[in-house]
């Protein structure tokens, strides 16, 4: 757990300074892939629910802190995401490069119907507690009646968001192999040998 | 109790830690108490993210040089072709700029405008989740950046000061959905919320009276309601009109001024003080007690 804790530490650092300051300018179809939710299932996936969980712990915050979403949010979304994976993961055949390829993507679908659920019920509270934005002190206005609950709809798995979905599964899926290849060689390197008696 | 019951209570109690560490951050998070807290693992980060975007702009920069100078060529070819036909529209134009002159003189000596102080400040990240729009800056407590400062370009509005540290802030976009900024049209002068579009969508101004005759390519000012904002500060122009004649009121898409995919210097208004309309909520002590 400590070694998992020491790795994944220095490592988101060095991803969300790549996600937030890199990344931006070399997009792919306008989407910039989610570098820590990809090595999170990739760690996951080789090394079970406990480090996965601890590895999500660590990149939610992360990608919380230099973002605009509540701070916790992703860091919920992506727990209750590896939970989910590694538990699918038990009914794959074992596969160094169809199942991770599989649950990347299976993992992106996971993560945002999460993700977006908890923003939509959150959404006044984030409002409410930033009320510089104006937001809800204009809807307490008869005229502009609804400019919560339509702020709030916009985190729901519409045409726009499930276009991001699809699109971030599909190159989360590519993006996995490289990671869980070298994650794989990592793990090999730090693990002790299993020895069958 | 042997070995692995203890190591399977030890794991569970552990998941429970992380998962109320998390709902803990979110309470926390809600009621504004996080932001000081977590600034020392923030601004070590944003230091290294600005080192970090400035090499990568020259980076970008170097990759993109070839292109630039085809595009500019293209560019060049087709600017010859209008600067004929500008000329003619020119001398035209000239003799209702004596009249447009003389009538901004008296518009401007009629208008209040305040000077405002602002400072200049590097983008030096953007969101890290593609949901929300918003920028990271070099500027924070330090440099008097405050939360619900606006933040504004050479060619119109940014959006708003969202949290900061001591030395960086988060800009969110008027482009982000949670961006609602109440706007009055420049002509029409017709008033209703621009809202961001968020992902994918188009920035909208909404609420707008089905009577106001609205025009394509009329600019969208910041009108002041709600003290959130300065009054006229640019954001952005209409391209389209929706007025369904079934609906209270019409609505129309702003495209905005700024380009928000090259931003790379932007100006924090720092002594706008937003103004606190929220004694006007509930009525004075003194009024209610009266029979």
């Amino acid at each position: 757990m400590t070694a998992a804790l020491y790795l994944a530490i220095p490592l988101m650092v060095v991803l969300v300074i790549l996600q937030s300051a890199v990344l931006p300018n070399f997009t792919i179809f306008g989407i910039v892939p989610q570098l820590m939710f990809v090595a999170t299932i990739s760690w996951a996936l080789l090394r079970g629910l406990r480090e996965g969980l601890v590895w999500a712990f660590v990149a939610g915050l992360l990608t919380d802190l230099f973002s605009a979403g509540p701070i916790g949010v992703t860091s919920l979304a992506m727990m209750a995401t590896v939970a989910a994976v590694v538990f699918l993961q038990r009914s794959f055949p074992e596969s160094r490069l169809i199942m991770p390829i599989v649950l990347a993507a299976l993992a992106t679908m996971i993560f945002w119907s999460i993700y977006l659920l908890i923003l939509r019920l959150m959404m006044p509270i984030i409002l409410n507690s930033n009320d510089f934005l104006g937001a809800l002190e204009l809807s307490e206005n008869p005229r502009f009646r609804g400019l919560i609950s339509i702020i709030s709809s916009a985190y729901s798995l519409n045409r726009n968001t499930l276009t991001l979905v699809i699109n971030m599964a599909l190159i989360h899926s590519i993006l996995i192999v490289p990671f869980y290849w070298g994650f794989y060689a990592v793990e090999k390197s730090i693990s002790p040998r299993r020895v069958e008696i | 109790m042997n070995l692995n019951q203890s190591r399977e209570r030890i794991r569970w109690a552990a998941f429970i830690v992380l998962i109320g560490a998390v709902v803990l951050m979110l309470i926390l998070d809600s009621t504004d108490n996080l932001d000081n807290a977590l600034n020392f693992i923030e601004d070590p980060i944003s230091s290294v993210m600005g080192w970090t975007a400035a090499r990568t702009d020259n980076l970008v920069g170097a990759i993109a040089g070839p292109d630039d100078i085809q595009a500019a060529r293209q560019e060049i070819a087709q600017l010859q072709a209008q600067l004929e036909s500008l000329r003619r529209e020119n001398e035209g134009l000239r003799e209702i700029q004596g009249e447009y002159q003389l009538l901004q003189d008296l518009f401007n000596r009629a208008r209040e405008r305040p000077e405002f102080k602002r400072l200049t400040a590097s983008v030096i990240g953007y969101d890290t989740s593609p949901i929300f729009r918003s920028i990271i800056i070099d500027k924070g407590i330090d440099d008097g950046v405050f939360v619900g400062m606006p933040v504004e370009s050479a060619r119109g509005l940014v959006g708003q000061v969202y949290r900061t540290t001591n030395r960086s802030a988060m800009v969110i976009l008027i482009t982000d959905n949670i961006s609602s900024i109440p706007a009055r049209l420049g002509s029409s002068r017709a008033t209703g919320i621009v809202r961001g579009g968020g992902l994918g969508g188009s920035m909208t101004m909404d609420w707008i009276n089905q009577e106001a005759q609205i025009e394509s390519g009329e600019v969208a000012l910041t009108s002041g309601l709600g003290g959130k904002f300065p009054q006229d500060m640019v954001i952005g122009r209409i391209i389209e009109i929706d007025r369904q004649e079934a609906e209270l009121f019409q609505k129309a898409i702003v495209q905005p001024a700024v380009n928000f995919d090259s931003l790379e210097i932007v100006f924090v208004v720092t002594d706008f003080r937003t103004i606190d309309t929220s004694i006007f909520d509930s009525a004075p002590a003194d009024l209610l007690d009266s029979p």
